[in-house]
């Protein structure tokens, strides 16, 4: 299970959404988090570096090499399954307070 | 203190880690005066005049990067062009000026958790200094008064500016942290050379 019991932060929560459907350079994920999240959630370089450095060490994601040699990224980073379960337990939990909250103020959602 | 030529400055400003933000908004506005910067430094920067191009500049501190190269792809993918480090760990970067520019896209912080992140690195050790000056400052009074030593009280006198300059800067990192206005702080122009002095003369007496 999800080592990390604490609520992700935007940025975390969105970059491993990001790669849930498959690697990703830093650029694609920036880029992804900014529409999904509908221009509300922009992830600049430094909070990227700390965030994926963080999630490296912690083995939520792995860094791989990019197969396309014309690109001149040379970074991918993808989801480990330690990272999808961390991912998961946070839509989970996301869903529990979704779901208190439509029982109160559910003529609003 | 600054030499000048036709088409290069070199300025000797300091900038305590706590200071960076002010540091970023003179690299702005020399380039919108048309010097840019071509290498930053903890006393020594380097500009050349060019009006043709404008630039924004962000400073980042991590003095034990992990992957370089990793952390420069980051920052050159999202339009951050790297210009140096200095060698206790502040890195600079810039990014063509446009009007069009979002917000976010002239930060390279982009949310409290990260930025706080950043910060704390300088600020750990920034807290570590104020600590030993409150332990040395008493300490050195009390054995210069002991042992009826002037120049172990000038010592616990540093130890004082030392404490009150450090003790400062970290009250305002978490002033700016709550939104309060920063406290003016003293500027290190008067710190230094008061220390610098103090540490002469209790050589010279001792």
């Amino acid at each position: 299970m999800a080592e990390k019991k604490e609520p992700l932060t935007e940025s975390y929560f969105y970059i491993l959404l990001c790669l849930y459907g498959g690697p990703k350079h830093g650029y694609g994920i920036m880029q992804e988090t900014a529409e999904l999240s509908g221009g509300t959630v922009k992830i600049g370089s430094g909070t990227m570096y700390g965030a994926t450095g963080n999630m490296l060490k912690k083995g939520w994601i792995v860094e791989t090499q990019n197969p396309d040699p014309s690109d001149t990224r040379k970074r991918l980073y993808s989801l480990t399954d330690t990272g999808r379960d961390v991912l998961m337990s946070e839509v989970e939990r996301l869903r529990r307070l979704l779901g208190a909250a439509q029982q109160i103020v559910s003529e609003r959602l | 203190m600054n030499m000048k030529e036709k088409d290069r400055k070199v300025s000797h400003k300091i900038y305590e880690a706590w200071e960076y933000e002010r540091e970023i908004a003179d690299l702005n506005k020399m380039s919108e005066e048309g010097w840019q910067l071509e290498k930053g430094g903890c006393f020594h920067s380097v500009f050349r005049k060019n009006d043709k191009v404008r630039y924004i500049y962000q400073l980042d501190y991590t003095p034990r990067l992990q992957d370089k190269d990793r952390y420069l792809e980051l920052f050159s993918e999202q339009g951050w062009e790297y210009i140096n480090s200095t060698i206790n760990g502040w890195h600079y970067f810039r990014k063509a000026y446009s009007e069009d520019l979002s917000e976010e896209e002239k930060v390279i912080y982009t949310d409290k958790q990260s930025l706080y992140e950043m910060q704390n690195r300088y600020v750990v050790m920034l807290r570590a200094f104020v600590a030993l000056a409150c332990v040395m400052a008493p300490l050195y009074l009390f054995m210069g008064v002991m042992h009826q030593e002037p120049a172990i009280m000038i010592e616990a006198l540093v130890f004082v500016i030392m404490g009150v300059f450090m003790g400062l800067g970290l009250l305002n990192v978490n002033r700016a942290r709550k939104g309060m206005k920063k406290l003016p702080g003293i500027p290190f122009i008067v710190a230094y050379p008061i220390i610098i002095l103090l540490l002469v003369v209790a050589i010279i007496i001792l």
